[in-house]
């Protein structure tokens, strides 16, 4: 998802809150407003999984948290950063519970998506502003090779196609098979 | 940093013979796929440069083998074909194999130093590091100028290091080591 800079005055969380232009997606990157284009089709499919697996286990283990899609986050004040990742997991007992508005925390799992187009610099500098405000573990997906780079403040760890995902201390027992997800992704990507 | 070209054959080392390369344009092949690289911006390059200085510096006297630039190609594989240029990159003796006047590489070299430069996509970086792997290179750094981080990759796995942390030659540069801090000093200057 390409992002485009939008001006240099430095907005703010409550700002961004204010904002309610439809069909648009802002983060903010130390005061800085940046559009986001929608995300296509494998990119949403591939997040909404991920939440939807994430899901499953909460649910079936009673676990106090909740899995989402591309809630802001405020990672960072003076200047503020608010990041929307596409797809997290968040505990009560880290975050809070639920509310309508925007999740004044890093989320303790974050998950990206990389979509075609998207510069490594700008995926890098997300990996750094979650880990820097606390985030635990980041999955950062590459649809096309069908991997994920697993980021830690201590760790980087390729998983490859044939690997698995676990919730490490953040969701203990949790694993996600990558060649689940992926199958059901090359399936649909079939013609009937 | 590479774009791919459209185009509906796949391309060969030889194709590369027949390129106008008078503008400067290099050419890189992935699995027969070409893709133009357009010159480098100035912070990657520059770190390039310095990436290619500390590990010639390193090398020196050693007759280990030979560290290249930002134009050396390396043909990682044949039908298809994929011939790439690392941003610096070192080969050992035993893997370049004797020495000819012309011709690119002929295999992966044991180190390769690629720089993130502003319109590089981070699928294409994922790619040619499963490339480098792929086809036997022992190390790869991957140099990000605006997070001033270094992805350090090898077959056993993958480690994040920023300024604090040091930059080592595992077992392609033995005893090689280097503050990530001092290679980033040269964007403050």
């Amino acid at each position: 998802m390409t992002a485009f800079p939008i001006q240099t005055k430095l907005y703010t969380v409550d700002d961004l809150i204010n904002m309610s232009v439809e069909g648009k997606r802002y983060e903010l990157i130390e005061g800085e407003l940046v559009e986001h284009m929608p995300p296509g089709d494998e990119h949403g499919t591939i997040a909404s999984l991920i939440a939807k697996f994430i899901w499953d286990f909460v649910l079936l283990n009673g676990i106090d948290g909740r899995a989402g899609v591309e809630s802001s986050h405020v990672l960072a004040l003076n200047p503020d950063t608010v990041r929307a990742p596409d797809a997290y997991y968040d505990s009560i007992a880290h975050t809070g519970p639920l509310t309508e508005s925007v999740i004044r925390a890093a989320p303790e799992l974050a998950v990206e998506v990389v979509s075609p187009s998207e510069a490594a610099d700008d995926v890098e500098g997300k990996i750094r502003d979650y880990l820097r405000a606390g985030t635990r573990i980041v999955w950062v997906v590459y649809p096309k090779t069908q991997t994920v780079h697993v980021r830690t403040t201590t760790m980087a760890t390729i998983i490859e196609a044939a690997g698995v995902l676990d919730g490490g201390d953040v969701l203990p027992g949790f694993s996600l098979s990558l060649s689940d997800l992926f199958t059901i992704v090359d399936r649909l990507k079939k013609r009937p | 940093m590479a774009f791919p070209i459209e185009q509906a054959k796949l391309y060969t080392i030889e194709d590369l013979d027949d390129l106008p390369d008078d503008d400067g344009t290099k050419y890189q092949i992935y699995d027969g796929e070409l893709t133009i690289m357009p010159p480098s911006q100035r912070n990657a390059t520059e770190l390039g440069a310095e990436m290619l200085y500390i590990i010639k510096d390193f090398i020196r006297g050693k007759n280990l083998g030979y560290a290249a630039g930002a134009d050396g190609g390396y043909i990682l594989s044949r039908k298809p074909d994929t011939i790439v240029s690392p941003d610096a990159s070192f080969i050992s003796k035993e893997r370049a194999g004797e020495r000819k006047p012309t011709g690119y590489y002929p295999v992966a070299p044991d180190l390769a130093v690629e720089v993130i430069c502003p319109t590089d996509r981070a699928a294409d970086i994922r790619r040619k590091i499963d490339l480098y792997l792929q086809h036997g290179t022992r190390l790869i750094w991957v140099v990000y100028p605006n997070t001033r981080t270094i992805e350090v990759h090898t077959s056993d796995g993958s480690r994040n290091l920023t300024v604090a942390d040091t930059l080592e030659g595992g077992e392609v540069l033995v005893d090689f080591s280097v503050v990530v801090r001092d290679i980033f000093t040269l964007l403050d200057e």
